[in-house]
């Protein structure tokens, strides 16, 4: 409780504390000896008052006079503090006495002790009487007894002693109300600051305080070290002010920065592919991507150019936030551009970072995996500036890392050149592209979540749900701990041509390129497989079909424009139907001339032949002009155990 | 498809292997023109190694036969295996060219 109070109080209780005491002690001492003193001079006092009543009362006694004795002794009443007399005579007989009406028994004692000078203290009753007995001539006629009243001296003592305390009493006031005024005049600037202090505290400071006046009067005191607190006081609140003012305003731009970053992140993201799933021809792309931040530096693109090819990019820019992302930008923009043009994935990665390198003022670099999947063939071709290297699996079996062949990140040196390699992907076999924001998350035990556990993981998940099920195990993994880096992932599927192969039906399109007479063998020979076909019937089906497209793809069209050519086939009991459909010129395979076959080799032509072999192996040839499309249906025969001719 | 061409004494064999179709009957005129460029008078198709055949490889064969005439020589087709063989019947193609079944036939027929 004392703790608390202020240093005011605590002087003041501890000043008042030792006077009162020095006050008491000297008070105590003080009142014994005035005590003492007065008792000695009463004891004299009453000595010479007895020793005259014996000489006073010599005549009477030998005169015999009681009377006159008597009177004697009333009339020493008078005398101030004198209680009482007794005379005896030498046969210890009273003679006189001043008491109504009789001695008192107390007294009666100290009547009969021998006749000599003495003094004693008594008690009568309530009153303290101090007893003095002086002998008359020697004891030889009697003795007298006088008592003087002590209770006079102590109502003295006390009076003096009470005089005395109250001007003690009077001192110690005006000694603490100095004293406290003087205190307060010392503490009154500190307590002045420390209120301050309390103001600034909770002070919005949009105005200034108003004790502010107060302590700049204090700047002034005359005592330096008040005035040097006060002075550091001022200037704290003016800091304080001016630094708050300055918060203010950079919390004004911090909110502007927080809205356009979102901005920023909202036009990075449509950058970028935004649907987690996204079906091609012959492949199922899903990606996800988080950044650490509003923006990343993490970027994945997929897109189909020349109808044919699906180019997937993962990347990494080195660093986070605004840099990183608008090198990215920059960097998926050129890729994507570059890649219309150009085939190759190590050429496209090489011209970007050629372009990259002269402008790369921050030395920043970038990882990209980039792919080039062929959705006709599977072929995947592909180019590693220096990225993790990607996982796959065939269905059904383990996942494996892949494509390890690194070549230098690219920002560094714009002379490297960045190699092509590939690989064939079987149908149903899946790529997982992925940056080191996910291999290098951490757990709050500061572990890495590691190749190893993405392989696991993988190797647990439906092919279907690779990515959910990974980012669920990350997350489960990090949980606690904020996320380091950007996350990305892009998963291909290659469902391949054989998923629609699987039947006896099959329909799909070709463009009018050369390229598409490779895609028909395929597709014909995983028909055939898929459907048993003996060989030859593989073969005449592919032959037929190879020259109607081809004559289509080469004198259908007069324009330079992309056309679909589309082929219906359906395997039935004992025959095949082929239905080809184009926006070709019109051209009946029905009407074109036949080809001599029996003429000599000089007269035979290079034309014609590919109509011939049609109609010959052909068991049934229709044509129709429908809607500006050629309609071509083909029937040929097959006799499964031989050959269809 | 694959070609590899060997030419000795007036005599070019060209080995095929895969299938010759729309795409690849340019890379195999060209190997012709090669071959007959090498000094090849007579020109052997070896087709042991191919199972495919469209009508652009006939035409290739017979603009060979018709060069290969005009210097005295000729176009032979060598090892045609039973897939193929019907279509130089279906084409007329069975009476315009010599077919051997070895290297030593071919030489010796020339």
């Amino acid at each position: 409780m004392i703790r608390s109070l202020s240093l005011l109080s605590k002087s003041l209780i501890g000043i008042s504390a030792s006077f009162l005491l020095v006050i008491f002690i000297i008070g105590l001492d003080f009142s014994l000896v005035l005590y003492h003193n007065l008792t000695q001079e009463y004891e004299s006092k009453g000595l010479a008052i007895a020793d005259s009543v014996s000489e006073t009362a010599i005549g009477a006694i030998l005169s015999d006079d009681p009377a006159s004795l008597q009177a004697m002794v009333d009339s020493l009443l008078s005398i101030n503090g004198l209680a009482y007399v007794v005379i005896q005579d030498s046969s210890d007989a009273i003679l006189v006495h001043t008491f109504s009406p009789n001695v008192p028994a107390e007294i009666r004692p100290y009547l009969k002790i021998p006749t000599q000078k003495h003094t004693t203290q008594l008690d009568i009753g309530n009153a303290s009487f101090l007893h003095i007995r002086v002998p008359i001539l020697n004891g030889e006629i009697g003795v007298v007894h006088i008592g003087m009243d002590l209770n006079l001296i102590q109502s003295k003592a006390q009076a003096i002693i009470l005089k005395d305390a109250l001007i003690v009493l009077i001192i110690y006031c005006f000694t603490i109300g100095g004293l406290f005024v003087l205190i307060r005049r010392f503490t009154r600037p500190i307590q002045a600051l420390t209120d301050y202090a309390d103001h600034l505290a909770t002070h919005d400071f949009k105005d200034p305080l108003a004790d502010g006046p107060k302590i700049r009067a204090l700047t002034g005191y005359q005592q330096k070290e008040i005035q040097a607190l006060a002075d550091g006081f001022i200037k704290l609140e003016q800091d304080l002010m001016a630094n708050l003012t300055q918060l203010e305003s950079s919390l004004k731009i911090q909110e502007r920065l927080q809205s356009e970053l979102h901005i920023a992140s909202e036009i990075q993201m449509s950058l970028l592919p935004d649907q987690a799933k996204t079906e091609y021809e012959t492949a199922v792309v899903q990606q996800f991507i988080r950044p650490a931040r509003e923006v990343g530096g993490d970027f994945l693109d997929h897109f189909v150019v020349h109808h044919r090819y699906l180019v997937t990019v993962v990347g990494d820019v080195s660093g986070k936030g605004v840099s990183a992302a608008l090198i990215m930008a920059a960097v998926a923009t050129m890729i994507r551009s570059t890649a219309q043009t150009i085939d190759s994935p190590g050429e496209i990665l090489t011209v970007v970072n050629q372009a990259f390198c002269k402008r790369n003022v921050n030395e920043m670099f970038i990882t990209v995996f980039l792919s080039v999947l062929d959705l006709h063939s599977g072929e995947l071709r592909y180019a590693n500036a220096g990225h993790n290297p990607p996982f796959r699996n065939h269905a059904g079996s383990t996942w494996e890392p892949f494509g390890t062949e690194l070549d230098l990140v690219m920002g560094i040196d714009e002379a490297c050149y960045f190699r092509d390699f590939d690989t064939l992907l079987q149908p149903d076999e899946s790529v997982l592209f992925y940056t080191d924001g996910i291999t290098e998350e951490m757990n709050p035990a500061g572990d890495l979540f590691g190749d190893q556990r993405v392989l696991a993981e993988l190797n647990k998940s439906d092919s279907d749900s690779v990515i959910p099920q990974l980012i669920a195990c990350l997350d489960a993994f990090s949980a606690g701990s904020d996320q380091a880096d950007d996350q990305t992932l892009l998963c291909i599927r290659y469902t391949g041509a054989a998923s629609i192969l699987q039947g006896p039906e099959l329909t799909l399109y070709f463009e009018n390129d050369l390229s598409s007479i490779s895609k028909l063998a395929e597709v014909i020979e995983q028909f055939g497989t898929a459907n048993q076909l003996p060989k030859s019937v593989a073969m005449n089906l592919n032959l037929i079909l190879e020259e109607l497209i081809a004559n289509t793809i080469y004198y259908g069209y007069d324009d330079h424009e992309l056309h679909h050519i589309f082929l219906a086939l359906h395997l039935d009991d004992g025959h095949i139907s082929a239905t080809i459909t184009d926006d070709g010129i019109p051209f009946n395979p029905l009407e074109a001339p036949e080809v001599d076959t029996d003429a000599i080799l000089e007269d035979r032509t290079v034309g014609g032949l590919g109509i011939h072999f049609v109609r010959s192996l052909a068991s049934e040839i229709g044509y129709e002009r429908q809607a500006n499309n050629n309609v071509t249906r083909v029937k040929m025969e097959v006799d499964l155990n031989g050959y269809s001719m | 498809m694959d070609i590899r061409c060997e030419v000795a004494n007036d005599l070019a064999f060209l080995r095929i292997s895969g299938r010759v179709d729309t795409v690849t009957a340019p890379e195999l005129e060209a190997a012709v023109y090669g071959a007959i460029g090498q000094g090849g008078v007579s020109v052997v198709f070896d087709l042991g190694q191919v199972d495919y055949l469209s009508s652009s490889a006939f035409r290739v064969f017979i603009k060979t036969q018709k060069e290969c005439r005009k210097n005295d020589g000729q176009a032979i087709i060598q090892a045609a295996n039973p897939l193929i063989m019907p279509l130089f019947k279906l084409s007329g193609f069975d009476r315009l060219f010599l077919f051997t079944d070895s290297d030593a036939a071919s030489r010796a027929a020339i």
